[in-house]
């Protein structure tokens, strides 16, 4: 109970300091980003709080529990203040706006009650705006708004998982044996366990060339509980085993054959030399000799 | 890829079958990806993930992984790979 009204607490401290600091956004003449960049961090946690709150509170408000029903009844007086004064300010918005419901966002006047004259860029002030609620006045109120943010909330959550991650770049391009083939296996695997599919986030990681090398005759004492990613029948393990050992024996295999490639050119560029050499060679012999046949011929004619 | 004997929390013995190493970023710990099969003949199995540290003779050996947001960083890559995101 104690923590509870420390959260409670501490959601209503966010909310007035929200008012607080819209309200001096709304008031100002020109634009201040200290209390933009307030308001947005005030606005980030009380986003976290309203989950809590929806969870939380809105179970133990429905019990009806008369300590808690004080402890809010005390903090709703205050807030109901500060709501009032936003609600005055929307109507005095309400009278700047034309007839056809349009805005002009240029026209800067004084209004009628008296409130400081709108900044001339308020219509930005506005998007703010619209992120408060309507005045609470009682923990029925307080239930009901938090149950429309419940509303509000689930369809939020269901589009963040509904987006696809963006895929990383891949740094080697691997052409599997029948890529499609490959493809439907992984997509039926990474099908296999569904908290798996909770994780949409982008994996950044980097695969590393190790032969594993344990101690033969060992044996390896692992936590399973703990480093459980999912399960899988043993059929599916074996086609994963034989997915990574195929693609690393083919690799294998591709640096095997360019190898015996090169050497064999280095083997065919050797041979066609040493033809070259021997012909020629040959052919330098018979020059020789029929020089050396011409010249004793010569001799013995003489 | 080799097989490996192993024994789990509840001395159960199992074996063990290396898939894949990877590094997550800013961390220079390998990361073995490996899948745990029933030594009975039901059809359970599990892919695992643990450290993989080298000893001083060059052998390797499995550490588990403690840090959570660790081991969620390591399923996210676990169902990348699976998806051929590499």
């Amino acid at each position: 109970m104690e923590k509870l009204k420390e959260e409670y607490d501490r959601y209503f401290e966010l909310l007035k300091a929200r008012e607080f600091f819209l309200n001096i956004l709304l008031t100002a003449k020109v634009e201040n980003k200290e209390y933009k960049e307030k308001v947005k961090k005030v606005e980030e946690e009380l986003a976290h709080y309203d989950t809590v709150l929806i969870e939380k509170f809105g179970k133990y408000l429905k019990t009806g529990d008369q300590e808690l029903k004080d402890f809010f009844s005390s903090k709703v007086t205050t807030l109901k203040v500060g709501y009032t004064r936003v609600n005055v300010r929307k109507k005095a918005k309400e009278e700047h706006t034309s007839t056809n419901g349009s805005v002009d966002p240029n026209v800067s006047v004084e209004s009628s009650n008296g409130l400081p004259p709108l900044p001339p860029d308020w219509k930005e002030y506005r998007k703010v705006d619209q992120n408060y609620e309507p005045m609470i006045d009682s923990h029925d109120a307080f239930i009901q708004l938090m149950e429309r943010k419940k509303v509000q909330i689930i369809p939020l959550v269901e589009v963040s998982f509904s987006r696809r991650p963006q895929r990383i770049k891949k740094k080697i391009k691997v052409k599997t044996v029948k890529k499609e083939e490959l493809s439907k296996k992984r997509k039926k695997l990474a099908n296999l366990d569904k908290n798996l599919l909770l994780f949409h986030e982008k994996a950044s990681y980097q695969i590393v060339g190790h032969d594993v090398n344990f101690r033969d005759n060992t044996c390896h004492k692992i936590n399973e509980k703990h480093g459980r990613v999912c399960g899988i029948p043993k059929s599916s393990a074996r086609e994963i085993k034989n997915l990574f050992v195929n693609e690393e024996e083919r690799k294998e295999l591709k640096n095997q054959i360019s190898e015996v490639k090169v050497r064999k050119r280095a083997l065919k560029g050797t041979n066609k030399g040493y033809v070259m050499m021997g012909m020629l060679t040959t052919g330098i012999v018979i020059i020789i000799a029929a020089t050396i046949f011409m010249i004793i011929n010569n001799a013995l004619n003489h | 890829m080799q097989n490996f004997n192993v024994v789990n929390e509840n001395s159960e013995f199992k074996m063990g079958s290396a898939i894949s190493v990877f590094k997550l970023p800013n961390d220079e710990r390998k990361i073995l990806l490996f899948s745990v099969e029933e030594l009975d003949d039901s059809d359970d199995a599990s892919l695992q993930v643990a450290y993989l540290n080298t000893d001083e003779e060059g052998y390797d050996y499995l550490v588990p992984i403690d840090n959570s947001d660790t081991f969620k960083k390591a399923m996210m890559v676990v169902k990348d790979i699976m998806r051929g995101g590499k």
